[in-house]
């Protein structure tokens, strides 16, 4: 009997390469791929230092590939990346958002791209080394569940995949913890084994962002970008900036200014080219708005208690979620959540029982821009804006750590 | 998965049957053929040797002919041979748009150094644009490169028709003639040009080796500078077994017409036969005059890429244009440089028999084709 045929989606890292061993083990006919997205020799990336995609990971993938002996392709999508990654980066960031590459990468190149790879290259499967889970939800449906490892869970990325093709779809590492895959692959002698984690944007090097945007944005686009950076809620000018774009939300290392209390980027205005800072009791914010959500699973109920997650390191809080004027809805958090940030992705899960691990994606979207901050609100001790509130200094809220409260 | 079937020998060859029989022989040819004593002279008999015998094959002197690492160091040493800097008016060097991309970057070299590089465009069925050569070719003319046969399509160049008219603007004629040896025959005089390169791996030799005619009085700059090996052209020591690996295939070379010749029919009944199964395939360069391994098609309502990976994965070789480095594939070049778009470039698929191909591989391959076709289009149908 045929084996069945499952394309591997190979990065070069440890993960993928795992998951290209275990399918192998499991007796998959596995054929790898890398997508080569982006050309490395333009950039500072110092090779192999943990970015995804860089050349020498195409050579690691390829190693690894070698060492399973499976047949193994480049795939030159650098065109295809271009347009749908980099391109909305660049316009993201000149607007005064922080956005999130690596869900358009996902959407339009691993799992639009590949999955037509997969089906022309007559495959069952898809695999990737996500850390993510395929099930059934409690309506029997296909499901994506977060992984085994809560710390490593990447389901935040996956929440604008299609239904239909859950079910072509593995994630072979979903089920381990990181150090286990990491043993699996110093086992089977991978060259891979000791490789650092990704971390940040593929295509961003030592750089940062700022310098990137300015490298490779349109240079009329670059023109007229410098304005003020005020202080909040005095509205006293304090600086000239180079441009929003050099900036992030919540942000406060950087700023190079001299003030008596601890200043952070609490909002970019695009119009006004305003970088507004203040005290860190601003950034916080007890619900949002969030656009064109796309449902992988049953939408949540009204008044539903649903975990949203805001920034992909971010452990999660639960909140409900209503519908808010045409393909906008209103997350109203349990708890207030410091730096919710335009252009980054607000994902939801539906908590079955208290006692499940195990959280199933529901879907997700993408933060709005945030109610802007009016001359009227100016030296007033409250933001009239009705869903802003002052709270009381919290620190390091709601961030991801290995020993506090995860929700996740 | 069918027996592994290798369709891409314009790509490169496998080794000769006859190198692995009488490889142990090589094993003997490991002394300096610079030395004076005996490890050095019996190795220094086979470089002369083989020499005299591509010589005799080419119909040209020992001298004119010497030893490198390759066709891209041949083409590449050729084109940096002309003067630093145009002399005397001579500054444009004509380039057919479907050369090799190291003859096109040698070329691009020059126009750092004051050249013009000029390239003469190709039809869409593989012609060279014989007008705006004409008009190209005046007295300015330092040198023209254009290849014998298409590496992608097979199709020849009548090489000797122009030589006349380049001689006459006393420019230089130099010719890629990687595609010739043990396809078609290749002789630079009567083809009339000054340089010509070859390379033994698209002939069944090792890679790393190859040749380069240099006509007696033509102008030449070693690339590699060395103790004087080759007479001074290439310097190092001379890649010994690969040389004796060329010196072994002489005979065979000689003899390559009744090969081809059974080559050619398997190629043109694998044609017929596609034909009548996809009738919208498009064979590039049908009509002119080809190599008789060669066969560029294009097949509407797929990606070659996705196509290529396929029939890997059923175990036959092929490719969708020239091998990039990287290992990714891009639409080939030269259907490019021919004004195809890059969508039809991208439906392209080269298949190149070599010698050794049979009757049974081709039938083999048809039928592979032809499930993937159907199956690839009809996946692109429901989601394009």
């Amino acid at each position: 009997m045929k084996k069945p045929r499952v394309l591997v989606a190979m990065s070069g890292g440890v993960d993928s390469s795992v998951a290209a061993l275990l399918l192998k083990q499991q007796g998959y006919d596995v054929v790898g791929a890398t997508m080569q997205v982006w050309d490395y020799s333009n950039c500072n990336i110092e090779e192999g230092s943990g970015t995804c995609c860089s050349s020498t990971d195409v050579d690691d993938a390829r190693s690894v590939a070698d060492r399973l002996q499976i047949p193994f392709y480049v795939l030159n999508c650098e065109e295809e990346f271009r347009q749908a990654v980099i391109d909305p980066f660049i316009a993201n960031y000149l607007q005064g958002k922080t956005p999130l590459p690596c869900v358009n990468c996902n959407t339009f190149l691993k799992f639009d791209h590949l999955v037509q790879k997969m089906r022309e290259l007559d495959c069952d499967y898809l695999a990737t080394g996500h850390y993510a889970q395929t099930g059934k939800n409690v309506f029997g449906e296909d499901c994506i569940r977060t992984s085994q490892d809560l710390w490593k869970d990447q389901t935040y990325f996956l929440f604008t995949l299609q239904q239909g093709i859950l079910q072509k779809l593995l994630f072979p590492v979903g089920r381990l913890q990181k150090s286990e895959v990491r043993q699996l692959a110093l086992e089977a002698g991978l060259v891979v084994a000791r490789k650092k984690d990704s971390t940040g944007i593929c295509f961003v090097g030592d750089q940062g962002y700022g310098k990137f945007i300015e490298e490779n944005a349109p240079k009329e686009k670059l023109l007229g970008q410098e304005g003020w950076i005020r202080h909040y809620p005095s509205g006293k000018k304090m600086a000239r900036h180079q441009g929003i774009y050099h900036f992030t939300l919540g942000q406060s290392r950087g700023l190079g200014m001299d003030h008596h209390e601890k200043l952070f980027v609490l909002r970019l205005d695009v119009n006004s080219k305003t970088v507004w800072v203040g005290a860190e009791e601003f950034l916080f914010l007890d619900s949002m708005l969030v656009k064109d959500i796309h449902w992988l699973g049953v939408p949540p109920k009204s008044n539903e208690r649903v975990v949203v997650k805001i920034r992909s390191t971010h452990s999660g809080v639960f909140a409900s979620v209503e519908p808010e004027g045409l393909n906008q809805w209103r997350v109203q958090f349990e708890e207030p959540q410091r730096a919710v940030t335009p252009g980054q992705a607000a994902v939801f899960y539906r908590v079955s029982s208290e006692m499940e691990k195990s959280k199933e994606l529901l879907g997700g979207g993408w933060i709005e821009d945030l109610p802007a901050f009016c001359e009227t609100d100016l030296e007033t001790p409250v933001m009239k804006s009705t869903n802003v509130k002052v709270f009381n200094k919290r620190k390091s809220f709601g961030e991801n750590t290995r020993s506090g409260t995860t929700i996740l | 998965m069918a027996e592994n079937i290798y369709l891409d020998h314009n790509a490169t060859t496998p080794l000769h049957p006859v190198l692995r029989e009488h490889w142990n022989e090589a094993m003997q040819f490991w002394g300096n053929p610079s030395s004076i004593h005996w490890a050095g002279r019996k190795v220094k008999e086979v470089l002369r040797e083989a020499r005299r015998g591509l010589a005799e094959l080419l119909q040209v002197s020992p001298l004119e002919i010497h030893f490198n690492g390759g066709a891209s160091e041949g083409n590449s040493s050729i084109l940096a041979s002309l003067p630093l800097n145009p002399v005397d008016g001579k500054r444009k060097i004509l380039v057919s748009a479907v050369e090799h991309a190291c003859v096109q970057s040698a070329a691009d070299a020059l126009s750092m150094r004051g050249y013009e590089v000029v390239r003469i465009p190709v039809s869409r069925n593989g012609e060279l644009d014989e007008k705006v050569f004409m008009e190209q070719l005046d007295p300015t003319v330092a040198l023209v490169s254009i290849m014998k046969a298409n590496n992608e399509t097979g199709v020849i160049f009548p090489i000797q028709k122009w030589s006349k008219a380049v001689r006459e603007v006393e420019a230089w004629f130099h010719c890629d003639a990687v595609q010739t040896l043990g396809k078609i025959s290749f002789f630079p005089d009567s083809e009339g040009v000054d340089y010509a390169t070859f390379s033994a791996h698209k002939f069944y030799g090792l890679k790393g080796v190859g040749f380069t005619f240099v006509r007696k009085g033509a102008p030449f700059q070693p690339l590699v500078h060395g103790g004087g090996q080759e007479r001074g052209r290439r310097g190092g020591t001379e890649n010994v077994v690969g040389i004796w690996a060329l010196w072994k295939l002489l005979p065979y070379l000689q003899s390559f017409e009744s090969q081809m010749r059974k080559v050619k029919f398997l190629r043109d009944e694998f044609e017929n036969k596609l034909l009548t199964l996809f009738p919208d395939v498009k064979i590039t360069g049908a009509g002119n005059e080809r190599i008789g391994n060669t066969s560029s098609l294009m097949i509407p309502g797929i990606n070659g890429e996705n196509l290529m990976m396929a029939l890997d994965l059923a175990g036959v070789a092929v490719s969708t244009g020239s091998a990039c480095s990287s290992g990714t594939s891009e639409p080939s070049a030269s259907l490019r440089a021919m004004g195809f778009s890059i969508q039809e470039a991208g439906t392209s698929l080269r298949v190149s028999l070599g010698w050794f191909t049979t009757d049974e591989e081709m039938n083999q391959f048809l039928q592979i084709l032809k499930d993937i076709v159907v199956r690839q289009r009809a996946v692109r149908e429901v989601s394009p």
